[in-house]
């Protein structure tokens, strides 16, 4: 067929009609056929074959999972990126976006953590290399009788109690009278709070912070402070260390008597 | 009444609570044992600052003043 807009097609019997019947050299007009497309295909132009029309991905037959992004991985040249892992966060490389852990980032580590009148609280499986230090959100926390301290230790694999060699300080600090500190030296475990409320009208909450527990042998460092509104006052729980070098992989709380509370567990990368 | 440990597993998330036993017992008294130690030398050592004062003849508040 000559070039430029074909005008008349006429049929004879016995005449089969082909692409070559109807493609044209200018490229002004040519015949796709629909079967040679894959589902979701879509028409486009091809400048390389002189601008006839061809089969092309659409973004329908690209994105082929749920939270696939559409994205340019060169000029004109669409790509599928994956989602991403949890807590993951878009970032750039190489020109491209890509998924990366996010930078000094405050994650949740599993579910809020409530406990009601046990002798202990175990967290377990909670210190890996994935953080490189850990926030513990004290929510509440109360004691069966008031007065007694709050108490911590670390877990390691087994998981199994490290019973001895703590050293720590916590400095309570009453809104009136004087201000003392409990020391622990070489103790079965650390002191957080030497004057626990009891009542779970009362607020007693606070923060620590654990260092040194991320996923290598370490002697970990751990402060923080707690405020206790029933005994009127507030204690800076001035830090200390296990004093055994271990890879640690929890902790566990306990009290003078009973515990009750809620505490949430954030690690910082 | 038996005493309780509460044990909360990041990996599965699940919190289980179970009878202590008698090694965690004797772990967590340790805890108790070293508390009343603790407790009783605060009141010792509150009870020698209250004499100490009174030898003074001056106020807790007076000694804070004291010692700026």
């Amino acid at each position: 067929m000559a070039a430029g807009w074909p005008t008349k097609v006429s049929y004879a019997d016995g005449d089969v009609f082909s692409a070559a019947n109807i493609n044209d050299t200018n490229g002004t007009i040519n015949y796709i056929d629909p079967t040679s497309a894959t589902d979701k295909q879509v028409l486009t132009r091809d400048a390389a074959s002189g601008g006839k029309v061809k089969w092309a991905d659409s973004p329908a037959n690209t994105l082929t999972a749920t939270g696939d992004l559409y994205y340019a991985s060169a000029a004109n040249t669409p790509a599928r990126l994956a989602i991403g892992s949890t807590n993951q966060v878009l970032t750039v490389a190489g020109g491209v976006p890509t998924w990366a852990a996010g930078s000094s980032t405050f994650t949740k580590i599993g579910s809020t953590v409530t406990f009601s009148n046990v002798a202990s609280q175990t967290f377990d499986n909670v210190f890996s290399s994935t953080y490189s230090s850990y926030w513990i959100n004290i929510e509440y926390i109360y004691l069966a009788t008031a007065g007694g301290s709050l108490q911590l230790q670390l877990r390691y694999a087994g998981p199994t109690t490290q019973i001895s060699g703590y050293y720590s300080n916590s400095f309570n600090m009453p809104y009136t009278g004087a201000n003392a500190s409990t020391q622990v030296n070489g103790g079965a475990q650390t002191i957080l709070q030497s004057n626990t409320n009891a009542s779970g009208n009362s607020i007693g909450a606070g923060n620590f912070w654990f260092y040194g527990v991320n996923g290598v042998s370490k002697d970990p460092y751990y402060t923080g402070s707690i405020v206790n509104s029933a005994a009127a006052s507030s204690v800076l729980f001035n830090g200390g260390t296990s004093g055994t070098a271990r890879t640690y992989t929890g902790f566990l709380l306990k009290g003078a008597t009973n515990i009750t509370g809620s505490v949430s567990v954030y690690g910082v990368s | 009444m038996t005493k309780q440990i509460g044990i909360y597993d990041f990996e599965t998330d699940q919190q289980i609570v179970r009878d202590m036993t008698p090694e965690e017992i004797a772990e967590h008294e340790l805890g108790v044992e070293l508390d009343i130690q603790l407790q009783q030398e605060a009141v010792s050592k509150e009870a020698e600052r209250d004499a100490l004062l009174s030898k003074l003849g001056i106020t807790a508040d007076e000694a804070k003043l004291l010692l700026g």
